[in-house]
């Protein structure tokens, strides 16, 4: 272990949580760093990027016009605090904005709706295309929710969420184990595969994967990654998952003067709590002693 | 010649300076002993002692050899104990780690949970920080260690988690020291002693926070690790502490509950691989053992009051009515 890498794994260590980074220059393959990179951890809603990817190709084949209109009715929509599984009433919306609301404020009624398009098996395609494979996808947010109510024997969500709050430890829940074939795993490494991909024109046509990266510099977290580069001219895109106990968040930080770092950071932490800023600012922290090693 | 039983003779006639008592205290008669000192003194070529009217006194050579002689001695009494350890199994040894925080009761019903789990047992507790109790717990220098949550430990088997309540040190000259509890908003004005980050930076964190939800935010942290220089601090009215001592009235620093419990010192205890027999029995006794000491203790093997902030609020905290909470979990709210 580095000295670079000691200290980020005291940064993990000093909020309580299990922690895992890799990050790379982009404007210089050669220089690298990690804490576990190559660890599968479950990915919450980071999974979205694959499937982000996946509707993207999907876009170049002609198979999806992105422009094209869809009405998502209450009734229909996966739960969730943001975006269109918020709201009320029917929104009606194009496949991209869509696309744009899964990536810039995680909405889940948004990726399940792309989900049931894309279909598994495009984001497989795209996983194994950029040489991810160490990352499984195998369902998406409802699906997540279904294992959950499972689970915990409960028969609504709200009851499965008032007991997953009450478990101690992240062993009491399979839905945080990356053994578990029914969880979408994914590692940081594979995380980097794909945004290095994203940024370099090659996860999908040059216009979709500058159509990715302006939205996901329009992601509104600003409490992992953005705060470790609190600068008017440094751009931070990314896409952060939540899920109790696991916070992540992988994405790329662009200097004006082009350099540019893409960074992964996955936390599990061993207190089950909805609010945890120590786990928020070390993802934020790590990422910036990462950066820092690498400049 | 048996130098060790021999070097027994010199050093007990040394110590006695006598040979009739010497003899008497090592069983033998008194000819035989001097046959030994004689024997020695040939061994080594020199004179020992001298032997007067009014009893022994060691020559210049007597006095340096004798230190050697000692150590010579212990050595073989050190080698015999760990030979009758050994072929005494059943005299097993029992290596309890405890992260700080408890006190003298807890302690004293740990020893007992031992003792009474594996009888006739060695029981080795001592006080060490969560790393590096994570540390020997994976080097075999530790069977069993009570670690402070959060527990970050890769490969250990993580069993029970303990809640033992957290009560206030107050100065004897706060409103509330003699109406036996105090709510954590009361403490505001005063200064906030802990034990030093460095030893549990989550965990002290968490104390932090839930101070802070709970409406006391300390005029400043004060880190402190030394027990009677908190008291100290306390007893001069400016600062309070936390312990989980059990309330009491006297003394210039008094101990009182904190209202609707909010704080408590989450435990985990921990172990490598699987425990063998007898000492699998020892987690459940663990907590009992530290549930006893606090009735309200929250012991668990799995169901818990949870965490450290705000979960266990008191009833002043649920009037307001419930929101949606802010959408920091890609999950809906509760109540959706």
């Amino acid at each position: 272990m580095t000295a670079a890498e000691r200290k980020i794994q005291q940064c993990f260590d000093d909020a309580g949580v299990f922690g895992h980074l890799h990050a790379v220059a982009l404007h210089d393959r050669h220089r690298e760093i990690g804490v576990l990179p190559d660890e599968p951890v479950v990915l919450a809603s980071v999974f979205k990027l694959p499937l982000m990817i996946a509707f993207a190709q999907m876009v170049d084949a002609g198979e999806l016009d992105p422009t094209e209109l869809t009405t998502l009715t209450p009734d229909v929509r996966s739960p969730g605090p943001t975006g269109f599984a918020a709201m009320a009433d029917p929104v009606t919306v194009s496949w991209r904005d869509i696309a744009r609301s899964m990536m810039t404020v995680s909405d889940n009624t948004a990726a399940d709706a792309l989900l049931s398009v894309v279909g598994l098996e495009r984001v497989r395609t795209a996983l194994a295309g950029l040489g991810a494979r160490s990352t499984r996808v195998v369902g998406g947010i409802r699906d997540l929710y279904d294992a959950l109510q499972k689970d915990f024997g409960s028969t609504s969500l709200a009851d499965a969420i008032r007991h997953l709050q009450t478990v101690t430890s992240p062993a009491e829940f399979a839905g945080f184990d990356p053994a578990n074939p029914h969880n979408n795993v994914g590692t940081c490494r594979d995380m980097l595969l794909l945004l290095e991909a994203v940024w370099q024109d090659r996860a999908a046509s040059a216009e979709q994967c500058a159509f990715i990266r302006g939205v996901m510099a329009q992601q509104v977290w600003t409490q992992r990654l953005s705060a470790g580069f609190p600068f008017d001219d440094v751009v931070v895109s990314g896409k952060t998952g939540t899920f109790v106990a696991l916070r992540h968040e992988a994405g790329v930080v662009e200097y004006p003067n082009g350099e540019s770092y893409a960074v992964a950071v996955f936390t599990l932490s061993t207190r089950v709590r909805l609010v945890l800023p120590a786990a928020d600012a070390a993802i934020a922290q790590a990422a910036r002693l990462a950066v820092a090693a690498l400049r | 010649m048996d130098l060790v039983r021999h070097l027994e003779y010199f050093t007990t006639i040394a110590h006695e300076r006598h040979f009739g008592r010497a003899a008497e205290r090592l069983g033998i008669r008194q000819p035989p002993l001097s046959q030994g000192l004689k024997r020695l003194e040939a061994e080594l070529g020199l004179r020992l002692c001298e032997r007067d009217s009014r009893g022994v006194t060691l020559t210049d050579a007597g006095l340096a050899l004798l230190p050697a002689a000692h150590r010579v001695l212990d050595e073989v009494e050190q080698l015999r104990l760990l030979a009758r350890r050994r072929e005494e199994p059943a005299r097993a040894r029992v290596t309890v780690r405890i992260a700080p925080g408890l006190g003298g009761a807890h302690y004293s019903a740990l020893v007992a949970a031992c003792h009474r789990v594996v009888p006739g047992a060695d029981v080795d507790i001592d006080e060490q920080s969560t790393a590096d109790q994570i540390g020997d717990l994976h080097e075999g220098r530790a069977d069993i260690g009570v670690l402070r949550e959060p527990v970050v430990a890769r490969g250990l088997t993580i069993g029970p988690q303990i809640g033992v309540v957290v009560n206030c040190l107050l100065p004897a000259v706060h409103p509330a020291a003699h109406s036996g509890r105090v709510r954590l908003r009361d403490l505001s004005g005063h200064h906030l002693v802990l034990p030093p980050r460095q030893h549990a930076p989550a965990a002290h964190d968490d104390v932090v926070a839930t101070c802070e939800r709970h409406g006391f935010l300390p005029e400043s942290v004060a880190e402190v690790a030394d027990e009677r220089l908190v008291r100290g601090l306390v007893a001069a009215g400016t600062h309070v502490a936390f312990t989980t001592d059990p309330p009491r009235a006297d003394g210039d620093s008094v101990v009182v509950a904190l209202d609707g419990e909010p704080l408590s010192l989450l435990l985990r205890i921990a172990w490598r691989g699987d425990l063998s027999e007898p000492l699998a029995d020892l987690p459940k006794a663990i907590v009992r053992a530290l549930s006893r000491q606090t009735d309200s203790a929250i012991a668990s093997a799995g169901i818990s009051a949870g965490t450290s902030t705000g979960t266990r609020a008191s009833a002043e905290d649920a009037s307001p009515a419930m929101r949606r909470p802010r959408a920091v979990s890609e999950l809906p709210a509760a109540d959706a």
